[in-house]
């Protein structure tokens, strides 16, 4: 079902936690709630749960108004980061809970409760307590009680935290895949980039209680709108360099070369932003910069400062003067104190806006 | 150069010798000895004279002699009757008191654990009965409950009900005393219990709301089993405490009418220090420990207690 959240704030006394968030969520849509600690992701999706209520403004369901609505009058499932279990009952009980609650038949729960226990691997653990369980097996069995209903939305708040870095990459697979079959409208909640960009539909990247960039997994990766987004998202970031935009669309670097190379579609984008002072940044991925021989036509010569092979990749630490930034190639011969080119291709260079400026659409 | 720590048991250090080590193991010997040797004096000394005087015919007006008699205490106590009607009795007392006070101290926290204005200043006001004298609470009650002159039947009157006779008559006294049990004693499984629901985890509840539980189905499924191990704690202690109700009883009762509140501990005190009967009232007394014993043992199987307190320690 679509979910509509329409200019909401939430305030914990002078605490401003949430600063008029405004999304559509698409029926069956997978939409995922990215930030570092304290952007008010958590705080979103719990309104949206009707575990807090909105100091202003509304949230709605299926076009129904459920801004103030009991969470029990919701039909949302929920796994929580801190798992949420009742401790006096088996894992059993525990997933079956809600299908108890929702007077299902009995042989019909214990088919559902063994069904998605076995496909989030806690069919050996069934008859455990929590007290007896690993935090990753806590987590998932607070999984596995949002699952096993039928909602009309999914909430996850950071429901893989727990897991280790291998089980989790494949229970980000499992989610997906289930909560796809099923066409169920979820939102997720995260702060590790990687699990944003492999499930969402949509990311919604937020900061200070605002969502700063909504758009597709690829687009925040390629086009980041803000100087947030752009450093939040990849590892290692985007490089940024500070740019100013003179009247007349001129747009000057402090690596004449990458202005030169931008293309006509930045200089568009450079030219809406209004920070007053016309400053922007140019970025470019790391692996996106091509290194050429020193001295070469359109390169921009570099001092190779620290050189990191790891494996698949290369990490080349460069400084230009006092800029510094970082490359990301294939393996490469060049050792510190070496002097390289750097060319950043026009098609990969973009323009991105401070994070304080504004954005004129 | 330290040489010794804070309570005078050699420092660490390296080269500290054998018997250095060794006497660290003594200090704790050491400080709880004086205890050990005030609880042996004042405890376990009287505990084992009584036994040994259970066993003999000693009563003091009768002069300081007296002679050992086996068992026969324990023999006469089996066929006294007024004894056993104050062991139903008390059982039943003990029943009914804890049963009630448990139900409103569970309903009460739950009431004050919603954050309503003034309920922290009324939250104390419920603590005073708890913390008046038992023989002030007697006093007062006993004044309260007067069938004539009393505030209580006053009270009553005026919403029409009429007379009743309170603690005067044989058929009410029993429920008079609980009433004023209830009364003194429903703040101190209130304040555990309540204490007990403030230190549950939120989460779980959280879940049960998501998860479309009502009120009801919230507090019989996630609620009572959360506090079961508080509710066990509670109930125990207050079944010991109200198994030896003594002095608010005698105060209103003195253990009648017609022995109507005739509790086993107004019993034993009749037995001991009115007809000062010793030798048997230690031997009654030593019955009364056993059954205590047996009563929170059975209460302990019922409730898994030693089980809820592995799991916690497990946790």
């Amino acid at each position: 079902m679509a979910i509509n959240i329409d200019t909401v704030y939430k305030q914990f006394g002078a605490l401003k936690v949430v600063n008029g968030v405004s999304v559509d969520i698409k029926d069956g849509e997978f939409f995922v709630m990215l930030g570092p600690s304290g952007c008010g992701k958590t705080t979103t999706l719990r309104m949206v749960a009707g575990l807090e209520l909105p100091t202003a403004g509304r949230i709605s369901i299926d076009g129904a108004d459920m801004t103030y609505a009991e969470p029990r009058h919701r039909d949302i499932a929920m796994a929580f980061q801190d798992y949420g279990l009742y401790p006096n009952m088996t894992v059993f009980k525990n997933i079956e809970f809600p299908l108890k609650i929702r007077k299902l038949d009995v042989r019909e729960r214990a088919r559902k409760v063994e069904d998605t226990a076995e496909k989030l691997g806690l069919g050996e653990l069934l008859q455990r307590k929590p007290s007896q369980l690993s935090g990753g097996q806590r987590q998932r069995v607070s999984l596995a009680r949002a699952l096993v209903r039928n909602p009309k939305v999914f909430l996850m708040d950071e429901p893989l935290s727990n897991l280790d870095a291998k089980l989790r990459a494949v229970m980000r697979t499992e989610i997906k895949k289930l909560v796809t079959n099923l066409g169920i409208t979820t939102i997720y909640v995260t702060h590790d980039q990687i699990e944003a960009m492999a499930m969402a539909d949509r990311i919604a990247v937020m900061s200070k209680g605002n969502m700063v960039q909504v758009a597709s997994p690829l687009e925040v990766y390629d086009r980041p709108k803000t100087r947030f987004v752009a450093e939040f998202i990849g590892s290692p970031p985007m490089n940024l360099f500070p740019a100013q935009i003179k009247a007349g669309g001129t747009v000057t670097c402090i690596l004449p070369n990458f202005a030169h190379s931008l293309c006509e579609e930045e200089r568009a984008f450079a030219a809406q932003i209004v920070d007053g002072k016309g400053g922007l940044l140019l970025g470019i991925r790391p692996e996106h910069l091509v290194v050429a021989k020193a001295g070469a036509q359109g390169a921009t010569d570099a001092l190779v400062e620290l050189v990191e092979p790891l494996g698949q990749t290369t990490n080349i630490y460069v400084s230009v003067g006092d800029v510094r930034f970082v490359i990301v190639t294939d393996r490469t011969t060049a050792k510190a104190g070496d002097t390289i080119g750097v060319v950043a291709p026009s098609d990969l260079l973009r323009v991105v806006a401070n994070d304080d400026a504004v954005v004129r659409h | 150069m330290a040489k010794s720590g804070i309570i005078g048991a050699p420092a660490l250090q390296l080269g500290a010798t054998k018997a250095v080590r060794a006497g660290e193991k003594s200090v704790p010997t050491l400080l709880l000895a004086p205890t050990m040797i005030i609880m042996t004096i004042v405890g376990l000394y009287p505990l084992l004279h009584s036994l040994y005087i259970s066993l003999t015919n000693y009563n003091p007006t009768f002069g300081t002699s007296y002679a050992f008699i086996g068992f026969a205490n324990y023999a006469r106590a089996f066929g006294d009757g007024q004894f056993w009607y104050s062991v139903g009795l008390t059982l039943a007392f003990t029943a009914i008191s804890v049963a009630l006070s448990l139900t409103l101290a569970v309903f009460l926290a739950l009431l004050f654990n919603q954050n309503r204005l003034g309920f922290v200043v009324l939250r104390t006001f419920l603590l005073i009965p708890m913390l008046i004298t038992p023989i002030a609470v007697g006093i007062t009650w006993r004044t309260m409950m007067m069938p004539d002159l009393g505030v209580l039947n006053y009270l009553l009157s005026l919403i029409g009900v009429g007379h009743l006779s309170w603690a005067s008559s044989p058929s009410s006294a029993l429920a008079s005393v609980v009433l004023v049990d209830v009364w003194q004693w429903t703040p101190f499984m209130f304040i555990i219990i309540f204490a007990g629901l403030r230190s549950l985890p939120k989460s779980p509840f959280e879940a049960a709301a998501i998860d479309g539980a009502g009120h009801l189905a919230t507090f019989m499924n996630v609620t009572l089993p959360m506090l079961k191990p508080v509710i066990v704690i509670a109930t125990l202690l207050r079944i010991v405490d109200a198994f030896r109700t003594y002095d608010t009883v005698y105060i209103i009762t003195r253990g009648g009418p017609d022995f109507a509140t005739d509790l086993l501990s107004v019993y034993l005190q009749r037995v001991n220090f009115r007809i000062f009967d010793l030798g048997y009232g230690s031997a009654l007394s030593w019955i009364a420990l056993v059954i205590v014993l047996v009563v929170v043992l059975v209460f302990v199987n019922l409730t898994g207690f030693l089980k809820l307190v592995a799991d916690k320690e497990n946790r």
